[in-house]
């Protein structure tokens, strides 16, 4: 760019003008004089640490001084840092977040002086939470327990330990084996502090289980679970925070888990964030071990009544079938986080695979059932090793029944994305899917039957319906939908829905305009095909059409009082031929809505 | 091949294929029902009498989905 100067002043713009000499010439009346001009780069004055965060028991850190060297570095108030190298003193230094500055003007090399800078956490690795203390009841009190127990990680066993109460007083105790401590702090003000527990380093928590115990009088003055920390390790999350009804979540790491890396089994995750109606962060289950959630009977309830849960994902991971059952439902009888009835919770699981699958139940068992659902849940990619199920094929019965959609606009339409299931071994998955959809996805909060509801079952290998798809999709018209459409149906078989009485007994009751490719349906031996389409529900003519060709080519014979309701297929067409081919030649008899 | 179209009231139907009974099925107002010209039926718009019919042939009365 050059010089960038005022030809009227001869003001230099040293913002605007490229480092280097120039000749500037100034004119008057004919008559013209120079002076060179050098207009100096700044000097580079960055440098970086390794990390942007480091704990106090870390080894002290030196940054790397990349620009001209011969600085001096300063910091924030609390931080102790060396001037001439920038080595921070990790343990003198106080917590928090600090700024770090590298001045250049100290440097011999320095031509025109510069300062960088670079902000770095002092972590101490406590846990904190907040409090509020009331006027009317100052103490803050609770219990340490440390238990013993056996089969924890082989030495290194501390119980020391700090209490840091946020008024500045603090209590400190340190012994080795079990105790029981009770601890209490007694506030000049009532208001809102910050308490801080400073676990010695590798604390292995209180015999797997965790060790504050409060009061249910103490746990109302707890509004919210800040950190869990660096050093703090806990194998049991039972009802850790049960009724703590005051307190927000706002942690954005992790307990480290007792034996990190181990087997988790045995480990009690029973109601563990039970009856949290506070919760309003999301749960990333993608980050937890949870494919080492083996023992069902530990894991029960583990997400109970977590009435403002926004985010529940469990994506690219791991779950052990048996146990996974009872995790993400109530009693092993429903999904029971969800419960915001106002926004919903948004359901990201995908790319899923389901192990260990030794019963009949199976994940997604009446998982989402009763749910209040974000629309933009999505259920994708799951893939199950339904090679040992006892019967030969996985029960997903009532997996949305009764499920609640929010957030949806009266006219919009909502696909639910079940798309990419298949076996483990690359072979149809065989599902019993009975009341799957069964008055299920209501658009909470809107009256008008509007919009189409999709389903995606798209399947790489198939999917082969066992036993019975009674009410799979029953009564969405009262949900409100208007229509249904389903994807992947003609990669569907359905002659394994042999159940006594009701393979497919209203199957697709009530469901307004459907839309699904039935030309693969074979009914040889399927029972209850005289209530297969019914209440208000009509197949689009497009697809009736096809069908009945289809099934007039397959050579299928004598299925009896086939109800297609009052599905219309087209006058005059190949489907009527089709139609008077299977009632004439083929033993068939149908109800439906005659030519159109 | 023979049907039943559009009855002006729900019709309730017992099939036979030489004979023998082959189930029980209902028209509405809207449906066709067709079935091959060598069977029979009886037809019922008397809810009642049709499940008593049903009951005799020891079948399942098959009657339209009431929401629950």
């Amino acid at each position: 760019m050059g010089i960038v100067i005022n030809s009227t002043t001869g003001e230099i713009d040293l913002d605007q003008t490229t480092p280097g000499t120039y000749v500037v010439t100034y004119t008057v009346q004919g008559l013209s004089s120079t002076q060179e001009v050098t207009v100096n780069a700044v000097d580079d004055a960055t440098f970086s640490y390794s990390a942007a965060s480091y704990l106090r028991t870390d080894p002290d850190p030196t940054p790397t001084i990349t620009g001209l060297t011969g600085g001096t570095f300063s910091g924030t108030t609390g931080l102790v840092i060396n001037s001439t190298t920038g080595e921070i003193d990790l343990s003198a230094s106080t917590e928090g977040n600090h700024t770090i500055t590298y001045n250049t003007s100290s440097s011999s090399s320095s031509v025109c002086p510069n300062t960088y800078t670079q902000t770095v956490e002092v972590d101490y690795g406590q846990m904190k939470f907040e409090v509020v203390i009331p006027e009317d009841d100052k103490t803050l009190a609770f219990s340490i327990n440390a238990r013993t127990y056996t089969g924890g990680p082989s030495g290194g066993r501390s119980y020391g330990w700090t209490v840091y109460w946020g008024d500045g007083n603090s209590f400190t105790q340190t012994a080795t084996g079990s105790y029981v401590v009770g601890v209490s702090n007694t506030y000049q003000n009532a208001g809102t502090y910050t308490v801080s527990i400073d676990w010695e380093d590798a604390f292995n928590g209180t015999g797997g289980y965790f060790p504050l115990e409060f009061t249910a009088a103490n746990k109302l003055k707890v509004t919210k679970w800040m950190k869990w920390g660096k050093y703090f390790r806990i194998g049991s999350y039972y009802r850790v925070f049960d009724s703590f009804t005051n307190m927000a979540y706002t942690a954005t790491d992790y307990p480290i888990i007792w034996q990190q890396g181990g087997n988790l089994a045995g480990h009690n995750w029973n109601r563990t964030f039970a009856f949290n109606d506070s919760w309003n962060v999301p749960i990333n289950l993608s980050d937890w071990n949870v494919s080492q959630w083996t023992d069902s009977s530990r894991y029960n309830n583990t997400f109970n009544s977590m009435f403002n849960l926004p985010e529940l994902s469990l994506e690219n991971d791991t779950v052990n079938n048996g146990s996974s059952i009872n995790t993400f439902r109530d009693g092993g009888t429903t999904l029971d986080v969800g419960r915001d009835t106002t926004n919903g919770c948004k359901f990201k699981f995908n790319n899923v695979n389901i192990e260990g699958v030794g019963s009949n139940t199976i994940f997604g068992n009446k998982l989402f059932q009763g749910s209040y659902m974000h629309k933009e849940s999505s259920f994708t990619n799951w893939t199950y090793d339904n090679s040992v199920a006892s019967n030969g094929y996985g029960s997903i019965y009532a997996m949305f029944n009764s499920s609640k959609i929010k957030n949806l606009s009266d006219n919009e339409n909502l696909t639910i994305d079940c798309s990419g299931w298949k076996d483990k071994n690359n072979t149809s998955l065989n599902l019993l899917v009975s009341l799957f959809g069964s008055s299920a996805f209501v658009k909470d909060g809107l009256t008008n039957v509007t919009g189409t509801l999709t389903i995606d079952f798209t399947s790489p290998y198939g999917i082969d319906l066992y036993d019975r798809a009674e009410k799979m999709f029953y009564n969405l018209s009262n949900s409100k939908w208007a229509g249904l459409t389903v994807i992947g149906a003609g990669n569907w078989t359905i002659n394994n829905l042999t159940h006594a009485s009701v393979g497919v007994k209203n199957m697709f009751y009530n469901c307004g305009t459907l839309d699904i490719d039935l030309t693969n349906f074979d009914f040889t031996g399927v029972s209850s095909v005289g209530a297969f389409l019914t209440g208000n529900t009509k197949l689009t003519t497009a697809r009736y059409d096809a069908a009945l060709v289809a099934w007039d080519n397959s050579g299928v014979q004598n299925i009896v009082n086939l109800r297609m309701n009052s599905s219309q297929y087209t006058a005059g067409s190949a489907a009527e031929t089709a139609k008077n081919n299977l009632i004439n030649n083929k033993g068939w008899s149908i109800t439906d809505g005659g030519p159109v | 091949m023979q049907c039943l179209k559009f009855p002006s009231v729900i019709t309730y139907l017992i099939t036979f294929n030489n004979g023998d009974v082959n189930g029980s099925t209902y028209v509405e107002t809207t449906q066709e029902y067709c079935m091959p010209d060598s069977w029979t039926r009886e037809e019922f718009t008397n809810k009642d009498e049709y499940i008593k019919r049903c009951e005799e042939l020891n079948i399942e009365p098959l009657l339209p989905t009431e929401e629950e």
